[in-house]
């Protein structure tokens, strides 16, 4: 390398500050989302078409395993809820754990577009992570401690989920034919309290694409429809009460 | 704990294949500041770069199902973005010399600090390459700014000029000689 081109490394230029591109980026994602990279299912169709095949497949998925098929027992809803009894799959995500981008709490409820709750039955959440897409999502990451016992697989003791809710369809929850369901309302909304071993993950469906974006859990689930669109998802190895008071006690930071 | 575990750029972009806008963020996050600069060295305005490279983001988002697997992201995220602000540049049919300012002191070379006298020189010397290099043509200007500002290797010059390895190395020792005059050396 010659002298002048030594000199050129050793310059410190002042560069003008690099703008917010990322976020910028996302916020474009996020309201136009209508190209995703990969399609794996037609768009540009309506709306019902696209929930339609997202319901083809996941027809087509358990029609396609024998074993599954016979244990399709029942669907039940809330209005942005299913919970699909089928036998889930092993818990091929166990490693991960891994939400989305992490943030901090205060980044979280400017970005998220709904008031992100913090349960004050448990204070400050240890990791909070951020999601845009299919639909906005905060995830509140809680270390185990007394209280909060390591959920089996997770390395966590609980987590608490919010899902900014849209149309159709928004979270299944997939249960076991040994898992029970029960119906409960938290705060004047309506709930489901998921308990027993087989309830192995959740998958939301992405609008765009219809891939299935599959999230680790573990434990008990405790899903709230809030008032205000958004769904509350408390999951550990909490008993049914912990977990209400836990999500009772959701309040604005 | 899994939890903290920052997610490997292969992880995030087939998150993002997949139509994870916040895994994507994470990624253009990570070239953000190299593209921007490129960018601007091209178009030589941060309005006009921030606007290149905003789109040339939106644009390798939606193109990541060309992109190849395995490969890595930042030569091919530069490639976008300097093709995107060279359009822009034309588009806007400007020329402006582009002003690049040094940011105080020098890497120090050795121990002890320099006489004042020394500083001032070193400071002027600074000034009249970083002036010079704003004089050459873009073409010349970007090629030196990808390798010895922004201290790209010669293969990630290549992907974001769009031209081959060898034509990098003649370009760039072109561009050189043309500098030693804007500065005034012998070349």
């Amino acid at each position: 390398m010659s002298d002048l081109e030594l000199e050129l490394r050793e310059l410190r230029v002042d560069w003008p500050e690099t703008p917010d591109l990322a976020g910028a980026v996302a916020g474009r994602l996020e309201r136009a989302p209508a190209t995703p990279p990969r399609r794996r299912l037609p768009l540009g169709r309506p709306a019902w078409q696209l929930a339609a095949a997202i319901v083809a497949l996941v027809v087509a998925v358990v029609a396609a395993v024998p074993p599954a098929r016979s244990a399709v027992l029942d669907l039940l809803g809330l209005g942005s809820v299913r919970i699909v009894r089928e036998e889930p799959q092993p818990s091929r995500f166990a490693s991960d754990l891994a939400l989305g981008e992490p943030v901090t709490l205060e980044q979280a409820g400017r970005r998220a577009g709904f008031p992100v709750l913090v349960p004050a039955e448990v204070g400050e959440p240890d990791a909070v992570y951020i999601s845009a897409q299919p639909t906005s999502r905060v995830d509140l990451v809680y270390r185990p401690r007394p209280g909060l016992p390591e959920a089996s697989t997770t390395g966590a003791g609980l987590l608490v989920t919010e899902f900014r809710a849209i149309a159709e369809p928004v979270i299944e929850k997939t249960v076991g034919a040994s898992a029970s369901v029960e119906r409960l309302t938290v705060g004047g909304a309506p709930a489901y309290f998921i308990s027993g071993d087989d309830h192995g993950f959740a998958y939301v469906p992405t609008a765009g694409g219809g891939a299935f974006e599959p999230q680790r859990l573990a434990g008990n689930t405790l899903l709230v429809e809030r008032s205000d669109g958004v769904l509350l998802r408390v999951e550990g190895e909490l008993s049914r009460d912990e977990a209400v008071r836990i999500a009772e006690s959701a309040r604005e930071p | 704990m899994v939890v903290g575990r920052p997610l490997t750029e292969h992880e995030l972009v087939e998150r993002a294949r997949g139509g994870d806008g916040a895994a994507y963020a994470a990624l253009v996050r990570d070239h953000e500041e190299t593209a921007f600069r490129i960018a601007y060295v091209i178009c030589g305005s941060a309005a006009d770069a921030e606007e290149a490279a905003q789109e040339a983001f939106v644009k390798a988002y939606n193109a990541l199902g060309r992109f190849r697997r395995g490969e890595p992201l930042r030569p091919w995220l530069l490639a976008i973005v300097a093709n995107e602000a060279r359009n822009r540049r034309r588009a806007a049919g400007r020329r402006a010399a582009l002003a690049l300012r040094a940011a105080g002191e020098g890497r120090p070379s050795g121990g002890a600090a320099p006489s004042p006298e020394a500083a001032l020189l070193a400071g002027e010397r600074r000034a009249a390459l970083l002036a010079g290099l704003g004089r050459l043509s873009e073409r010349d200007r970007t090629v030196i700014a990808c390798r010895h500002l922004l201290e790209l290797s010669e293969a990630e010059t290549a992907a974001a000029l769009g031209v081959r390895v060898g034509t990098v190395k003649s370009r760039l020792s072109r561009a050189l000689a043309r500098l030693r005059k804007e500065v005034g050396e012998d070349v």
